[in-house]
């Protein structure tokens, strides 16, 4: 189960520049336990990985001596479709997982990016998710139990195979979007629902942001229940739908039964009102295309900066066509597309020749323009070079003490992803 | 309770917010959870966030151990003082401090009542999900420690989904902000693991909460079976049919009874058992659901279903059932509500448990509960000048919930461990796991002032509940 001494790791290990010395993979959770215990009393630095290809996010690693391969865990434990609830190993991918689900009309209602690639676990550890998450929510609600080995090479548990629990303390929270730095999960159960019975997306365009994100907002005060709400500075479909100058689009998903999709395609134009471009429901082709390059934004095409945003929903237009023209300034053209019913950027900046200090500035811009309304600003990508001084994760202010005594005692030794978490944690 | 103390206390909360005088304090001596009783030494009433803080400094600087409490509507002894002599009442954070409509959210200090969020903002088309059915009394700080559910938490969730953020002064006086007003706030979900730990990491002193938007329509049905099989198959059914109901509430026909002679709805009181199921949603998606629902009654041998004409029908059906434990009062002096979750499916093997164990202890118990979530609430009804029948409610409850452990569910779906279940925790959870929470416990807690003796039972297994440490008043 250990790489071939002597072999590089390959590619998909490697984390800022750093490969580890070995890659184990192991194959049961008594194995992943065994591994822990060992490395933590040699005090060797490991990162769970999962399908790995993804690993950028977070600070430089302090240490990484080791790589855990997680896909080893990939079973089924246990699925009782009339319960609604399945638990599986944590290395399985997030596609075989959703495929089981399908076959009894069934989903996880997450939509995160590289679908067929994230692992269950990853998608934890990492809080992964999409543009359904307008309607559905993130992993944390739909996480019923889970199953983690500590760094001392402890087996815990939280929570349980029932959908509604609230015996001890809520530990499934806990591991959501811890990113490997509070232990390895190993098994995951979740809660489930039913797959919509059909969909549509309709693409709307507007002459502005402000525009873009008033009709948003509109639809959020409204009755309608959209599956989806996205405002975008580009459109990824097609050139001759290629947005000119300071053009928005928002991208609305209806999902359900067909009557309340009817019902709402229909309405929807009275609910956004007459200051708008063009509307157009999209074919089942486009609206295919459409939402794998939603979903996959955060991590697709060139970038020489990534950010991620929380704002109020109320903010993002503004926010926007001003990041937009300060994005510009500094030669660094930037793709914007926000989660509009949550608040939620992304910011992906081109421009491979940008000067280092002008795209920090950019990440300053973004953090004082945040901050000054309790938003938060993280760098997701940038290069390795610049982590530190970016301070990738932002501060995260008076609760930051309770962070650290938490790493503290879940990982006293600092194994776990050492230096990737926020505050250097 | 040593008076320099008392002197201190004083002086942080002024005289209208210190409860000294014996009888006055009295009626603190127990949530709805009434078998355990104890009285606290002192109760304060803070009026501000500022002065929790101070009040918790002092404490913690003198090492006096304290418990928080909201309306005292819990119901597994969450605010029982146990060796903490303080009480922290939240009675007087009572303001709902900022409404935003545009970005649907409400910032409301912890003593705020759950049923005031939703009222806040009712005229603008928007509810605070999370109705548990004590929603006119419990509090927003309540809520969270308890992480509380309610009939319609099928759909939408319990407390946890929909709080963005908590202001917590945690038990060395410390006041910290965890989430926040926005999603995906950076860090370790501090909030989420705050949220359920029954108010030992610290004292909730402000929330910021999630509004959704009422649904356009609702449609409640009212379904009448001979049997709580039936019931049971039509709840199974609907959910296989990949319908997700608002609420899909069971009761039984000791419930039944009660409620109509309290009520007079106008439930058949020679039922076996009814269904109170609703969906809601696009007014265009309730006919064909509508359709699908009245099918699977009829499958499944229903006597009769009804629809509520109107909101007023509806509000009345609901009514009743929010008001079931009330309505108890009527058939017996005391009653113990248990809490229990099973799978789903597990439903009728639990249903046939409880009937035993009624049989077993020679007592009535009544069955109303979330069907729809497999989380079980059957009311042992016992009278409390009875010392044996006390007894045996307590060890009946017991045997209920080892059934719902033996099914693959849980010891409680919403209202906590609190003193009550603590020595069950080892069912379900090993040393390990309860090893890691003791230690969660002390990231927040170290000193375990900010209510002791609560949720994990302490080593060597001395917490036993057939026999309170504190006296049962009988
Ligand atoms: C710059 C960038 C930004 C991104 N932004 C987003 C985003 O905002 N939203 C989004 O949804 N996706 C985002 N992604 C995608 C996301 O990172 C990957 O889809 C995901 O990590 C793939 O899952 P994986 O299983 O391969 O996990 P990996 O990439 O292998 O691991 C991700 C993290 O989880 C940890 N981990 C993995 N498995 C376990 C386990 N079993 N136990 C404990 N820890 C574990 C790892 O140590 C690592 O910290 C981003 C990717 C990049 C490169
Ligand atoms: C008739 C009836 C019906 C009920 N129905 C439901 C239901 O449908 N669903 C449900 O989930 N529950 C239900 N309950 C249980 C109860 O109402 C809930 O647990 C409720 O959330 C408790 O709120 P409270 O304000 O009364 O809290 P209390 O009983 O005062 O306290 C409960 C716990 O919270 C802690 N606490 C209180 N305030 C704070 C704070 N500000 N910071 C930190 N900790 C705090 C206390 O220390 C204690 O541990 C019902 C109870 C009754 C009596």
């Amino acid at each position: 189960m250990t790489q071939a001494a002597g072999h590089p790791p390959s590619p998909q290990f490697i984390i800022d520049g750093q490969a580890p010395e070995t890659v184990v993979y192991p194959a049961s959770i008594e194995e992943v336990s065994r591994l822990l215990k060992e490395a933590n009393e040699h005090g060797r630095a490991i990162s769970p990985v999962g399908h790995g290809a993804f690993l950028h996010l977070g600070g430089v690693p302090k240490r990484y001596e080791q790589a855990l391969c997680m896909t080893g865990l990939s079973a089924i434990v246990d699925y009782q479709p009339t319960d609604m609830t399945i638990t599986v190993g944590a290395g399985m991918s997030l596609a075989q997982l959703q495929a089981i689900l399908g076959e009894n009309g069934q989903w996880l209602p997450l939509d995160p990016p590289c679908l067929e690639r994230a692992t269950v676990g990853g998608v934890i550890a990492a809080n992964l998710n999409g543009p359904t998450r307008f309607s559905q929510g993130t992993v944390r609600d739909f996480l019923i139990g889970i199953k983690v080995v500590r760094a001392d090479g402890t087996l815990i548990k939280g929570g349980g195979q029932v959908v509604k629990n609230v015996a001890g303390y809520d530990l499934p929270k806990l591991y959501c979007g811890s990113f490997g730095t509070l232990g390895v999960i190993v098994e995951a159960t979740f809660m489930i629902r039913p797959r919509p019975e059909a969909q549509t997306t309709l693409a709307l365009t507007f002459s502005s942001a402000e525009k873009a994100g008033e009709a948003a907002l509109k639809l959020t005060g409204s009755d309608m229940q959209p599956f989806f709400l996205e405002l975008a500075n580009f459109s990824p479909l097609s050139s001759s739908r290629d947005q000119q100058g300071d053009a928005y689009c928002l991208f609305v998903g209806f999902a359900g039964m067909q009557e309340e999709i009817d019902d709402q395609r229909n309405h929807l134009r009275d609910v956004v009102g007459d200051d708008i471009g063009s509307i157009e429901e999209l074919s089942v082709d486009e609206a295919q295309t459409l939402s794998q390059a939603l979903r996959d934004f955060p991590v697709s095409g060139p970038a020489t900066l990534r950010c991620k945003v929380s704002l109020q929903p109320t903010q993002l237009a503004t926010f926007c066509s001003d990041l937009a023209a300060e994005a510009r300034r500094r030669y660094a053209p930037a793709r914007l597309l926000a989660r509009a019913g949550n608040g939620i950027l992304y910011a992906a900046f081109e421009g491979d020749t940008v000067p280092d200090d002008q795209i920090l500035s950019l990440v300053d811009w973004i953090r004082v323009h945040a901050t000054g309304s309790n938003g938060f600003g993280v760098v997701e990508e940038i290069s390795s070079a610049l982590k530190e001084r970016a301070n990738v994760w932002g501060s995260v202010g008076k609760a930051f003490p309770l962070m650290q005594r938490l790493k503290d005692t879940l990982d006293p030794k600092g194994i776990l992803n050492p230096g990737r978490f926020v505050g250097g944690i | 309770m040593d008076q320099q103390v008392l002197d201190r206390l004083y002086d942080i909360v002024g005289p209208d917010g210190v409860v000294a005088h014996k009888s006055a304090r009295s009626v603190y001596d127990c949530d709805g959870y009434t078998l355990e009783k104890a009285v606290p030494e002192i109760v304060v009433l803070p009026h501000s966030t500022e002065e929790v803080a101070a009040v918790v400094k002092f404490l913690n600087r003198e090492r006096i151990a304290f418990v928080p409490r909201g309306a005292g509507t819990g119901l597994s002894g969450g605010c029982l003082p146990v060796e903490a002599p303080v009480m922290i009442g939240t009675s007087r954070l009572n303001k709902i401090v900022h409404i935003d409509l545009l970005n649907r959210y409400v910032v409301a200090q912890s003593g705020v009542v759950n049923l005031w969020v939703s009222n806040a903002v009712k005229e603008q088309g928007l509810q605070y999900a999370p109705d548990p059915s004590s929603q006119q009394a419990c509090t927003i700080g309540g809520n969270i420690a308890e992480n509380s559910g309610g009939p319609h938490t099928l759909k939408y969730g319990v407390t946890t989904n929909h709080v963005l953020g908590l202001e917590v002064v945690l038990p060395d006086g410390e006041i910290v902000t965890l989430g926040g007003t926005v999603e995906d706030v950076p860090g370790y979900d501090l909030r989420g693991i705050t949220i359920g730990a029954e108010g030992t990491f610290g004292i909730v002193t402000q929330a910021a909460l999630k509004l959704t938007r009422q649904p356009q329509a609702y449609r409640t049905f009212l379904a009448v079976f001979e049997s709580v099989h039936h019931a049971t198959q039509t709840v199974s059914g609907i959910i296989a049919s990949g319908i997700v109901p608002a609420a899909l509430e069971m009761m039984d026909t000791l419930i039944i009874q009660a409620i109509e002679e309290a009520f007079h709805f106008g439930f058949p009181t020679d039922a076996g058992a009814v269904l109170i199921i609703e969906i809601d949603g696009l007014a265009a998606s309730l006919d064909p659901q509508t359709e699908r629902i009245q099918a699977i009654c009829k499958h499944n041998k229903a006597r009769e279903v009804r629809i509520a004409r109107d909101d007023a029908e509806r509000m009345a059906l609901w009514k009743s059932r929010k008001r079931a434990f009330g309505a108890i009062g009527r058939l017996s002096p005391n009653y113990c509500t248990q809490d229990g979750v099973v799978p789903r499916t597990k439903v009728p093997d639990i249903l046939q448990r409880i009937t035993e164990v009624s049989e077993k202890y020679q007592l009535r118990i009544a069955n109303v509960f979330h069907a729809g979530d497999g989380n079980i609430h059957p009311i042992l009804m016992y009278d409390e000048r009875n010392a044996d029948e006390t007894r045996r409610v307590v060890q009946a409850g017991k045997e209920i919930l080892n059934a719902c452990v033996d099914l693959g569910g849980s010891l409680t779906g919403e209202h906590g461990i609190g003193v009550e279940k603590m020595g069950q925790m080892p069912l379900i959870f090993s040393p390990e796991d309860l090893m890691v929470m003791t230690q969660l416990r002390s990231v927040f807690n170290p000193d375990n002032l900010c209510n002791p003796n609560k949720i994990i039972p302490t080593p060597g297994g001395c917490i036993d509940v057939t026999t309170p440490r504190r006296q049962v008043p009988l």
